[in-house]
């Protein structure tokens, strides 16, 4: 099983998935139209015939006239919005079959999708219209016998930050906040509380509130002099607009 | 799950899916000239495969697949037309064009991921690049959390070694 260690991010590879995302992102932004072109082709080819691509060493299955039909009014929806081609967070997130129906709308880059998730503790928690400042201070998990407990908050305390973590890529503020409180209030004294500040900080930049997250950034500084963390920290002291931010 | 009535392959044609195959494609290397005709080829493959596809999985491990296997004949081909007519070595006939640091940081990212096996590469990409929970990818692929969570770590240490610096990999000439 994976430990901790395993899961936390070095800095040498959180700096390569951020440069990753923000240079497919710049090469996919500059494909002007890419998406309605490739729709085009696609459907073109599937009312021609349906032929595999000429290098495909294995080729499909012929198309039916239903499925010819399908694509038609699915390529005609998507190119008759007149949609741009955005690729960024927005268009992010599980695409599943059954939200097939609403798949032909547009999707605005700004949109933020909120894909699917299995209940979570955090799904309990009471929805905020904005972030607070401070994480209200709560009791101490309650501590159960047993070490199948003990398991199951080794595992559920990487899954807070990381379901905050993926909220916050989303902009879903709200949602963001409520994990890290969550995990505040289970886990005072965690093994991730370095990466919960952090975490709360960027959320404070994002919702554009400097003054909040400039004296989380100060107490970060305090409390974790030798952060791995703390150069990153430090390009958020830096750009306290939030221009830091990982995408 | 079923569908709700709704024909699923619609979901095939949506925004989401398409611009998960453009950076899925990007992502493999593919080269930016080929980029569009690329994308075309794996969403008629798909296409064409539909009835084979898991209706109760999300839909972008499975584009993931096909795109890498695409990519892979492809490459095969652009092989044998470098050794038959071209001066140029395949990786430079498939180099982007760009020089910037994060592009080059990317770039090894890229050929880090490539390395992995298609399990920890999907995980990754979904969880880390397309920012998926752990629970979300762990439903998409078919399996618990745990084995989402094991097939990351793995994943990410694997990464971690490819991308330090030489001299700071243990055991590394």
């Amino acid at each position: 099983m994976a430990d901790r260690d395993d899961m936390a991010l070095d800095p040498l590879l959180a700096d390569a998935l951020r440069a990753e995302r923000a240079e497919v992102d710049a090469i996919a932004g500059r494909l002007t139209g890419a998406r309605e072109r490739v729709l085009e082709g696609v459907l073109a080819r599937v009312l021609r015939d349906g032929v595999a691509p000429p290098a495909a060493a294995v080729r499909p299955r012929r198309v039916t006239p239903r499925r010819a039909a399908i694509a038609v009014a699915a390529a005609s929806a998507l190119l008759g919005a007149g949609v741009g081609f955005a690729v960024g967070r927005g268009t992010r997130g599980p695409a599943r079959p059954e939200t097939s129906t609403a798949a032909v709308v547009p999707v605005h880059a700004d949109a933020g999708p909120h894909p699917q998730r299995l209940p979570t503790a955090t799904d309990a928690a009471p929805p905020s219209r904005e972030p607070a400042a401070a994480i209200p201070d709560a009791p101490p998990a309650r501590r159960r016998a047993g070490s199948r407990a003990d398991a199951r908050r080794e595992l559920d305390e990487p899954l807070l930050i990381d379901q905050a973590r993926a909220a916050l890529r989303r902009r879903l503020l709200d949602d963001a906040m409520s994990a890290l409180r969550e995990h505040e209030r289970r886990y005072p004294r965690g093994q991730l509380v370095e990466e919960r500040e952090v975490l709360l900080i960027e959320a404070l930049l994002m919702a554009g509130r400097g003054d909040d997250a400039r004296a989380r950034i100060e107490r970060y500084q305090r409390e974790f002099p030798d952060g791995l963390l703390r150069e990153h920290v430090r390009s958020l002291d830096r750009a306290p607009d939030g221009s830091s931010v990982p995408e | 799950m079923s569908s709700g009535g709704s024909d699923p392959l619609l979901a095939l044609f949506s925004q989401r899916a398409i611009d998960f195959v453009i950076r899925a494609l990007v992502r493999l290397g593919a080269p930016a000239q080929d980029l569009e005709d690329l994308a075309q080829d794996v969403m008629v493959i798909a296409v064409g495969r539909f009835a084979s596809f898991d209706r109760s999985r999300a839909l972008e491990p499975w584009l993931w697949g096909i795109a890498r296997n695409r990519l892979r004949d492809y490459r095969d081909l652009a092989r044998h037309r470098v050794e038959v007519g071209s001066e140029h070595a395949p990786s430079e006939a498939l180099a982007a064009p760009q020089v910037a640091a994060d592009g080059l940081l990317a770039r090894r990212l890229h050929a880090a991921l490539g390395a992995l096996p298609e399990e920890q590469q999907i995980v990754v990409v979904l969880h880390d690049l397309e920012s998926w929970t752990l629970p979300e990818c762990a439903g998409a692929l078919g399996v618990t959390v745990d084995v989402a969570k094991y097939r990351l770590a793995g994943a990410r240490q694997s990464l971690r070694k490819r991308l330090a610096p030489k001299d700071t990999v243990a055991g590394h000439g």
